[in-house]
């Protein structure tokens, strides 16, 4: 049959309504959220705590690192007022602790996500079936990651802020407010939230591109 | 053997409107899989001809190609060669975008295992596919709960996959296959996975659904009863189309390999 044959037959057993024969199929950012992200991270929230805790605890050791560098400066600051004295600034070395706990971070959310593909094979494969693109499967488990990351951040910088008042107020006493104010707090934990959203993105490169690739004949075999 | 099958594929199929266009065309489909050295040939060269509207089901021992059959006619594996037209279109010259476009507005696919989304409720389910196809938030929750209601499942909307017995899962399953008012319903042994009575009214459901709409179905099956119920029934053996049969050659053919079922 060629195509001006089946071309030249007139849409009699379309719907009316929908003129179909070019389109894109559609999945809002709302529907995103709503109905896959929300709901897988309630579904597989046991385990993502143990991520969450991981990756806010990684987080923390950042914010007390760069934390600790505003207090001391603070600290110089104040004692150079005082007796005039110069003091150096803060090991450069911490960069490295700060590296190492931003890859123990990457390394569990990549952990994360990568177990929720697989395991989620042939929910990609339906979904595919019923119209997914790639581009899609790619937004379901992105913005899962993005989540993911803004939490462990948002967590691990609360945590930090409170470890670092925890430790100076001991040392200092109230002279810990002079060096360290809400501004700084804030300042510290909207740092973790990015850089934590940073590093979930990174993180999820690999598993993502693995979940758009997969081809929906082959994932309908495929045993958990 | 070939004559059969042009026989077969020039006969009108009952359900089918005279004017209409076939459903599904597949025209000397082939897929070879390389493997070490080595040429599978899944699929080797079948024609095939559905009508629009009517009950093809496909039968073959394991590793005949059906399943290949079915994944290219599903548009989910692309044919080594010869073409396939789903309502009109030539699938094989659709880019991945289109192909879901199409898997969208034109295929449902009702699988053996149901295949639900475990971390959605029913009624999301169902309203998956309207939600692809860009429908509206408050004409989709309408047309899944009619959908619904039309499975029986009215009351169940609310409930997650793992709380729905097998049949009400099946039963989901064809809702959400039929929700986007597709071309043709594609069912890999539908009833696979569940027992006999269950089993029974799904196949009601799927005839029904069959008859009322007007869907071309094609179904992958063992299942006596689906037999009993389709226009025409296609053999397929070693990769290739072995005869087309009414239903009741088939049955007796049945008979004869399977005295005991």
């Amino acid at each position: 049959m060629s195509d001006s044959q089946s071309a030249a037959a007139d849409p009699a057993g379309a719907s009316p309504r929908e003129s179909d024969a070019q389109g894109r199929s559609q999945l809002p950012l709302r529907e995103v959220l709503t109905f896959f992200v929300f709901q897988s991270l309630r579904l597989r929230m046991g385990r993502l705590v143990v991520v969450l805790l991981g990756v806010s605890f990684a987080i923390a050791f950042l914010a007390v690192l760069l934390g600790t560098e505003t207090v001391l400066t603070g600290i110089q600051k104040l004692s150079a007022q005082a007796n005039d004295g110069a003091g150096e600034g803060g090991g450069s070395f911490q960069r490295w602790w700060i590296v190492v706990a931003l890859l123990i971070a990457t390394a569990g959310i990549a952990n994360a996500v990568l177990m929720s593909v697989t395991e989620r094979v042939k929910e990609i494969g339906t979904l595919k079936c019923l119209g997914a693109r790639a581009l899609h499967i790619v937004e379901i488990f992105l913005f899962e990651t993005l989540l993911l990351g803004t939490l462990g951040g948002f967590f691990g910088g609360v945590l930090g802020v409170a470890a670092l008042a925890t430790l100076f107020s001991a040392q200092l006493g109230p002279d810990f407010l002079l060096v360290f104010g809400w501004s700084d707090a804030l300042r510290l934990v909207g740092i973790s939230v990015v850089v934590a959203q940073v590093i979930a993105l990174i993180a999820a490169i690999v598993p993502v591109y693995f979940a758009a690739r997969i081809d929906p004949a082959e994932a309908m075999r495929y045993e958990v | 053997m070939e004559n059969n099958v042009t026989n077969a594929a020039d006969a009108p199929a009952p359900a089918a409107r005279p004017s209409a266009p076939p459903s599904v065309i597949v025209e000397d489909a082939k897929k070879y899989y390389y493997m070490g050295g080595e040429t599978v040939r899944a699929v080797d060269g079948i024609d095939l001809k559905i009508e629009k509207g009517e009950y093809v089901s496909i039968m073959g021992p394991s590793g005949s190609g059906k399943t290949t059959l079915f994944n290219i006619v599903g548009g989910l594996t692309k044919p080594t060669e010869g073409t396939v037209y789903i309502d009109r279109t030539d699938i094989s010259k659709l880019d991945a975008g289109e192909l879901a476009w199409l898997r969208c507005r034109k295929i449902g696919y009702i699988f053996q295992t149901f295949n639900l989304v475990p971390i959605m409720t029913a009624l999301q389910n169902v309203m998956l596919p309207l939600i692809f196809a860009g429908i509206g938030r408050g004409e989709r929750e309408d047309r899944a709960h009619e959908m619904l209601k039309l499975v029986g499942l009215g009351d169940r909307s609310t409930h997650k996959p793992t709380e729905l017995s097998g049949g009400q899962q099946q039963r989901v399953a064809i809702a959400r296959a039929f929700v986007n008012n597709p071309a043709i319903v594609l069912a890999d042994e539908p009833t696979g996975n569940l027992d006999l009575k269950t089993g029974l009214h799904i196949i009601d459901m799927m005839i029904e659904m069959n008859k009322r709409r007007g869907v071309t179905m094609l179904c992958n099956t063992h299942d006596q009863k689906i037999i009993k119920a389709s226009d025409r029934i296609v053999w397929v053996c070693d990769g290739k189309v072995e005869r087309i049969e009414k239903p009741a050659e088939a049955q007796a053919a049945f008979a004869d390999r399977a005295p005991n079922a």
